[in-house]
Protein backbone atom coordinates (compact mmCIF):
# COMPACT_ATOMS: atom_id res chain seq x y z
CA UNK A 1 0.00 0.00 0.00
CA UNK A 2 2.18 3.05 -1.36
CA UNK A 3 1.53 6.29 0.16
CA UNK A 4 0.18 7.11 -3.25
CA UNK A 5 -2.45 4.58 -3.15
CA UNK A 6 -3.36 5.86 0.04
CA UNK A 7 -3.89 9.24 -1.14
CA UNK A 8 -5.32 8.33 -4.13
CA UNK A 9 -8.20 6.05 -2.92
CA UNK A 10 -8.49 8.68 -0.14
CA UNK A 11 -9.03 11.25 -2.64
CA UNK A 12 -11.78 9.09 -4.67
CA UNK A 13 -13.92 8.49 -1.25
CA UNK A 14 -14.28 12.33 -0.45
CA UNK A 15 -14.83 12.84 -4.36
CA UNK A 16 -17.83 10.56 -4.05
CA UNK A 17 -18.81 11.78 -0.68
CA UNK A 18 -19.04 15.26 -2.04
CA UNK A 19 -20.77 14.17 -5.14
CA UNK A 20 -23.27 12.09 -3.50
CA UNK A 21 -24.31 15.67 -1.08
CA UNK A 22 -24.04 17.67 -4.16
CA UNK A 23 -27.19 15.41 -5.84
CA UNK A 24 -28.86 14.61 -2.68
CA UNK A 25 -29.05 17.68 -0.71
CA UNK A 26 -31.34 20.37 -1.87
CA UNK A 27 -30.20 23.35 0.17
CA UNK A 28 -28.01 25.49 -2.15
CA UNK A 29 -25.24 26.65 0.35
CA UNK A 30 -24.77 22.71 0.84
CA UNK A 31 -24.50 21.87 -2.39
CA UNK A 32 -21.64 24.68 -2.90
CA UNK A 33 -19.83 23.30 -0.09
CA UNK A 34 -20.09 20.04 -1.16
CA UNK A 35 -18.67 21.06 -4.36
CA UNK A 36 -15.80 22.58 -2.94
CA UNK A 37 -14.99 19.35 -0.79
CA UNK A 38 -14.83 17.53 -4.53
CA UNK A 39 -12.62 20.09 -5.41
CA UNK A 40 -10.04 19.69 -2.91
CA UNK A 41 -10.11 15.61 -3.17
CA UNK A 42 -9.05 16.40 -7.18
CA UNK A 43 -6.23 18.84 -5.73
CA UNK A 44 -5.25 15.53 -3.34
CA UNK A 45 -5.34 13.32 -6.32
CA UNK A 46 -3.18 15.72 -7.89
CA UNK A 47 -0.96 16.43 -5.97
CA UNK A 48 -0.40 12.83 -4.67
CA UNK A 49 0.56 11.79 -8.88
CA UNK A 50 2.98 14.89 -8.87
CA UNK A 51 4.81 12.90 -5.46
CA UNK A 52 5.09 9.30 -7.03
CA UNK A 53 8.53 9.31 -7.54
CA UNK A 54 11.37 9.22 -5.21
CA UNK A 55 14.15 11.77 -6.99
CA UNK A 56 14.61 15.30 -5.59
CA UNK A 57 12.28 17.10 -7.80
CA UNK A 58 8.77 16.35 -7.43
CA UNK A 59 6.56 17.00 -11.04
CA UNK A 60 5.81 20.40 -10.91
CA UNK A 61 3.21 20.89 -13.06
CA UNK A 62 0.10 19.25 -10.83
CA UNK A 63 1.40 21.96 -8.40
CA UNK A 64 0.86 24.47 -11.03
CA UNK A 65 -2.01 23.32 -12.42
CA UNK A 66 -3.52 23.03 -8.31
CA UNK A 67 -2.89 26.53 -7.86
CA UNK A 68 -4.78 27.28 -11.16
CA UNK A 69 -7.83 25.36 -9.66
CA UNK A 70 -7.64 26.72 -6.16
CA UNK A 71 -7.95 29.93 -7.84
CA UNK A 72 -10.67 28.87 -10.52
CA UNK A 73 -12.97 27.79 -7.05
CA UNK A 74 -12.37 30.74 -5.38
CA UNK A 75 -13.80 32.69 -8.31
CA UNK A 76 -16.72 30.06 -9.03
CA UNK A 77 -17.23 29.98 -4.98
CA UNK A 78 -17.74 33.34 -5.03
CA UNK A 79 -20.48 33.92 -8.24
CA UNK A 80 -21.71 31.08 -6.87
CA UNK A 81 -22.36 32.78 -3.16
CA UNK A 82 -23.74 36.16 -5.02
CA UNK A 83 -26.55 33.85 -7.10
CA UNK A 84 -27.88 32.51 -3.97
CA UNK A 85 -28.16 35.65 -2.05
CA UNK A 86 -30.16 36.92 -4.97
CA UNK A 87 -32.54 33.49 -4.87
CA UNK A 88 -33.03 34.11 -1.58
CA UNK A 89 -33.63 38.01 -2.23
CA UNK A 90 -36.18 37.31 -4.64
CA UNK A 91 -37.81 34.24 -3.80
CA UNK A 92 -37.45 34.28 -0.14
CA UNK A 93 -36.12 29.78 0.18
CA UNK A 94 -32.27 28.56 0.02
CA UNK A 95 -33.79 25.32 -1.98
CA UNK A 96 -34.66 25.31 -5.73
CA UNK A 97 -38.18 24.86 -6.29
CA UNK A 98 -39.63 22.66 -9.09
CA UNK A 99 -41.60 23.88 -11.93
CA UNK A 100 -45.18 22.03 -10.72
CA UNK A 101 -44.83 23.18 -7.13
CA UNK A 102 -45.75 26.85 -7.99
CA UNK A 103 -49.47 27.68 -7.35
CA UNK B 1 -41.64 8.85 -4.48
CA UNK B 2 -38.63 10.77 -5.32
CA UNK B 3 -37.63 12.62 -2.87
CA UNK B 4 -37.13 8.84 -1.21
CA UNK B 5 -35.51 7.00 -3.83
CA UNK B 6 -33.14 10.26 -4.49
CA UNK B 7 -30.60 9.58 -1.35
CA UNK B 8 -30.83 5.51 -2.89
CA UNK B 9 -30.11 6.79 -6.27
CA UNK B 10 -27.37 9.49 -5.54
CA UNK B 11 -25.51 6.63 -3.22
CA UNK B 12 -25.39 4.22 -6.26
CA UNK B 13 -24.06 6.92 -8.20
CA UNK B 14 -22.05 8.00 -5.97
CA UNK B 15 -20.62 4.40 -5.46
CA UNK B 16 -20.12 3.03 -9.22
CA UNK B 17 -18.21 6.40 -9.63
CA UNK B 18 -15.84 5.53 -6.57
CA UNK B 19 -15.62 2.51 -8.39
CA UNK B 20 -14.46 3.09 -11.78
CA UNK B 21 -12.13 5.80 -10.36
CA UNK B 22 -10.44 3.55 -7.91
CA UNK B 23 -9.94 1.34 -10.39
CA UNK B 24 -8.34 4.10 -12.55
CA UNK B 25 -5.97 5.03 -9.28
CA UNK B 26 -5.07 1.79 -8.60
CA UNK B 27 -3.61 1.44 -12.53
CA UNK B 28 -1.79 4.14 -12.47
CA UNK B 29 1.91 3.14 -12.05
CA UNK B 30 3.47 3.96 -8.46
CA UNK B 31 6.87 5.24 -9.30
CA UNK B 32 6.60 7.60 -12.48
CA UNK B 33 8.47 11.14 -12.85
CA UNK B 34 5.85 12.53 -15.05
CA UNK B 35 6.95 15.85 -16.53
CA UNK B 36 9.68 16.37 -13.77
CA UNK B 37 12.50 15.76 -16.15
CA UNK B 38 11.57 17.36 -18.96
CA UNK B 39 10.59 20.59 -16.71
CA UNK B 40 14.22 20.20 -14.72
CA UNK B 41 15.88 20.39 -18.00
CA UNK B 42 14.89 23.46 -19.57
CA UNK B 43 14.74 25.04 -15.71
CA UNK B 44 17.72 26.75 -16.30
CA UNK B 45 16.20 28.74 -19.66
CA UNK B 46 13.55 30.31 -17.81
CA UNK B 47 16.07 32.31 -15.03
CA UNK B 48 14.08 30.89 -11.77
CA UNK B 49 14.64 28.77 -9.66
CA UNK B 50 11.43 27.45 -8.34
CA UNK B 51 10.09 24.98 -10.87
CA UNK B 52 6.38 25.43 -9.65
CA UNK B 53 6.89 29.33 -10.98
CA UNK B 54 8.57 28.42 -14.05
CA UNK B 55 5.30 26.31 -15.09
CA UNK B 56 3.10 28.38 -14.03
CA UNK B 57 4.57 31.93 -16.05
CA UNK B 58 6.90 29.96 -18.94
CA UNK B 59 6.16 26.66 -19.55
CA UNK B 60 2.05 26.66 -19.08
CA UNK B 61 1.69 30.70 -18.95
CA UNK B 62 -1.41 29.86 -21.33
CA UNK B 63 -2.81 28.41 -18.59
CA UNK B 64 -2.22 30.85 -16.44
CA UNK B 65 -3.29 33.88 -18.38
CA UNK B 66 -6.77 32.52 -18.95
CA UNK B 67 -7.06 31.85 -15.12
CA UNK B 68 -6.39 35.03 -14.31
CA UNK B 69 -9.05 36.00 -17.38
CA UNK B 70 -11.25 33.78 -14.87
CA UNK B 71 -10.78 35.93 -12.52
CA UNK B 72 -11.59 38.99 -14.03
CA UNK B 73 -14.42 37.10 -15.41
CA UNK B 74 -15.73 36.32 -12.26
CA UNK B 75 -15.49 40.06 -10.99
CA UNK B 76 -17.53 40.94 -14.37
CA UNK B 77 -20.17 38.63 -13.75
CA UNK B 78 -20.49 39.64 -9.92
CA UNK B 79 -20.84 43.48 -10.83
CA UNK B 80 -23.53 42.60 -13.97
CA UNK B 81 -25.43 41.09 -10.71
CA UNK B 82 -24.39 43.63 -8.07
CA UNK B 83 -23.94 46.98 -9.74
CA UNK B 84 -20.44 48.17 -9.61
CA UNK B 85 -22.08 51.40 -8.04
CA UNK B 86 -23.15 49.26 -4.87
CA UNK B 87 -19.36 48.08 -4.33
CA UNK B 88 -16.52 50.12 -2.51
CA UNK B 89 -17.30 53.35 -0.39
CA UNK B 90 -20.73 53.36 -1.13
CA UNK B 91 -21.78 51.67 1.93
CA UNK B 92 -19.52 51.43 4.53
CA UNK B 93 -19.54 49.24 7.29
CA UNK B 94 -19.70 50.71 10.84
CA UNK B 95 -16.18 51.29 12.48
CA UNK B 96 -15.03 47.96 14.53
CA UNK B 97 -14.06 48.79 18.29
CA UNK B 98 -10.75 49.23 19.59
CA UNK B 99 -9.49 45.85 19.59
CA UNK B 100 -10.67 45.23 16.09
CA UNK B 101 -8.88 48.52 14.66
CA UNK B 102 -5.59 47.96 16.73
CA UNK B 103 -5.57 44.82 15.10
CA UNK B 104 -5.79 46.12 11.27
CA UNK B 105 -2.80 48.31 12.55
CA UNK B 106 -0.66 45.55 13.42
CA UNK B 107 -1.71 43.21 10.72
CA UNK B 108 -2.38 45.05 7.49
CA UNK B 109 1.64 46.50 7.31
CA UNK B 110 2.73 42.78 8.14
CA UNK B 111 0.46 41.27 5.43
CA UNK B 112 1.49 44.18 2.73
CA UNK B 113 5.12 43.45 4.31
CA UNK B 114 4.53 39.16 4.06
CA UNK B 115 2.88 39.57 0.68
CA UNK B 116 5.27 41.57 -0.95
CA UNK B 117 8.17 38.77 0.16
CA UNK B 118 6.58 36.09 -1.09
CA UNK B 119 6.17 38.20 -4.35
CA UNK B 120 10.16 38.58 -4.21
CA UNK B 121 10.38 34.74 -3.12
CA UNK B 122 8.63 33.10 -5.65
CA UNK B 123 11.55 32.76 -8.34
CA UNK B 124 13.49 30.64 -6.18
CA UNK B 125 11.09 29.45 -3.70
CA UNK B 126 7.72 28.33 -2.91
CA UNK B 127 5.71 31.17 -3.16
CA UNK B 128 4.91 33.46 -5.92
CA UNK B 129 2.02 35.72 -7.35
CA UNK B 130 -1.05 33.71 -5.93
CA UNK B 131 0.12 32.98 -2.43
CA UNK B 132 1.17 36.84 -2.22
CA UNK B 133 -1.89 37.90 -3.78
CA UNK B 134 -4.44 36.09 -1.53
CA UNK B 135 -2.16 37.79 1.46
CA UNK B 136 -2.89 41.18 -0.16
CA UNK B 137 -6.54 40.36 -0.30
CA UNK B 138 -6.78 39.50 3.17
CA UNK B 139 -5.42 43.10 3.96
CA UNK B 140 -7.90 44.56 1.78
CA UNK B 141 -10.85 42.67 3.69
CA UNK B 142 -9.38 43.46 6.54
CA UNK B 143 -9.48 46.64 6.33
CA UNK B 144 -13.18 46.72 4.81
CA UNK B 145 -14.47 45.26 7.77
CA UNK B 146 -12.53 47.83 10.38
CA UNK B 147 -14.55 50.14 8.41
CA UNK B 148 -11.82 52.65 6.61
CA UNK B 149 -10.94 50.92 3.83
CA UNK B 150 -8.97 53.70 2.16
CA UNK B 151 -6.84 51.74 -0.74
CA UNK B 152 -9.31 48.63 -0.24
CA UNK B 153 -12.14 51.27 -1.35
CA UNK B 154 -11.70 51.80 -4.93
CA UNK B 155 -13.99 52.36 -7.10
CA UNK B 156 -14.91 53.18 -10.85
CA UNK B 157 -11.59 53.36 -12.82
CA UNK B 158 -8.65 52.61 -10.28
CA UNK B 159 -10.86 49.90 -9.41
CA UNK B 160 -11.40 48.48 -13.00
CA UNK B 161 -7.88 49.29 -13.43
CA UNK B 162 -6.74 47.28 -10.75
CA UNK B 163 -8.78 44.17 -11.55
CA UNK B 164 -7.70 43.87 -15.00
CA UNK B 165 -3.79 44.46 -14.59
CA UNK B 166 -3.28 40.94 -14.32
CA UNK B 167 -5.06 40.55 -17.69
CA UNK B 168 -3.13 43.08 -19.40
CA UNK B 169 0.59 42.07 -17.97
CA UNK B 170 -0.10 39.24 -20.40
CA UNK B 171 -1.30 40.57 -23.15
CA UNK B 172 1.71 42.69 -23.64
CA UNK B 173 3.93 39.28 -22.77
CA UNK B 174 1.84 38.37 -25.48
CA UNK B 175 2.44 40.61 -28.06
CA UNK B 176 6.47 41.16 -27.74
CA UNK B 177 8.04 41.20 -31.34
CA UNK B 178 10.46 38.88 -31.82
CA UNK B 179 9.62 35.96 -30.15
CA UNK B 180 6.48 33.39 -30.08
CA UNK B 181 2.92 34.74 -28.09
CA UNK B 182 3.33 34.04 -24.60
CA UNK B 183 7.55 33.85 -24.77
CA UNK B 184 10.42 36.13 -23.52
CA UNK B 185 13.11 36.86 -24.54
CA UNK B 186 16.33 35.50 -23.75
CA UNK B 187 18.13 37.33 -21.01
CA UNK B 188 14.67 39.19 -20.23
CA UNK B 189 12.88 36.49 -18.74
CA UNK B 190 13.46 37.03 -14.83
CA UNK B 191 12.35 40.44 -15.73
CA UNK B 192 9.80 39.43 -17.36
CA UNK B 193 8.02 36.93 -14.92
CA UNK B 194 8.52 39.23 -11.88
CA UNK B 195 6.70 42.37 -13.85
CA UNK B 196 3.40 39.87 -14.84
CA UNK B 197 3.83 38.43 -10.99
CA UNK B 198 3.24 41.59 -9.91
CA UNK B 199 0.11 42.56 -12.34
CA UNK B 200 -0.93 39.09 -11.56
CA UNK B 201 -0.83 39.79 -7.88
CA UNK B 202 -2.45 43.25 -7.64
CA UNK B 203 -5.26 41.45 -9.61
CA UNK B 204 -6.23 38.99 -7.65
CA UNK B 205 -6.01 40.76 -4.47
CA UNK B 206 -8.31 43.10 -6.19
CA UNK B 207 -10.42 40.31 -7.10
CA UNK B 208 -10.49 38.86 -3.44
CA UNK B 209 -11.44 41.57 -2.14
CA UNK B 210 -14.49 42.68 -4.67
CA UNK B 211 -15.74 38.99 -3.90
CA UNK B 212 -16.04 39.93 -0.63
CA UNK B 213 -17.97 43.15 -1.02
CA UNK B 214 -20.27 41.72 -3.07
CA UNK B 215 -21.17 39.61 -0.45
CA UNK B 216 -21.57 41.94 1.80
CA UNK B 217 -25.10 42.52 3.09
CA UNK B 218 -27.01 44.71 1.78
CA UNK B 219 -29.95 47.28 3.76
CA UNK B 220 -32.83 46.70 1.88
CA UNK B 221 -32.45 42.76 2.02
Amino acid sequence: MTPFLIYGLAAVAIFALGLFTVVVRPHLLRKLLALNVMGSAVFLLLVATAHRNREQMPDPVPHAMVLTGIVVAVSVTAFALLLMRRIHALTGSVVLSDEDDET
Amino acid sequence: MRERLLPWAGAGLATLLAGALAAAVISLPPDARGLAGAAGERLAETEVGNPVTAVLLAFRAYDTALEVGVLLLAAIAIFALRGSHELAGVRRLPPGGVVLRWMVRLLVPLLVLAGGYLLWRGTHAPGGAFQAGALWGAAGVLLRVAGDAGLAGARGWPLRLGLSVGIIAFGLAALLPGTPPLGYPPGWSGMAIVAIEAGVTASVAASLAVFFTAAEARTNE
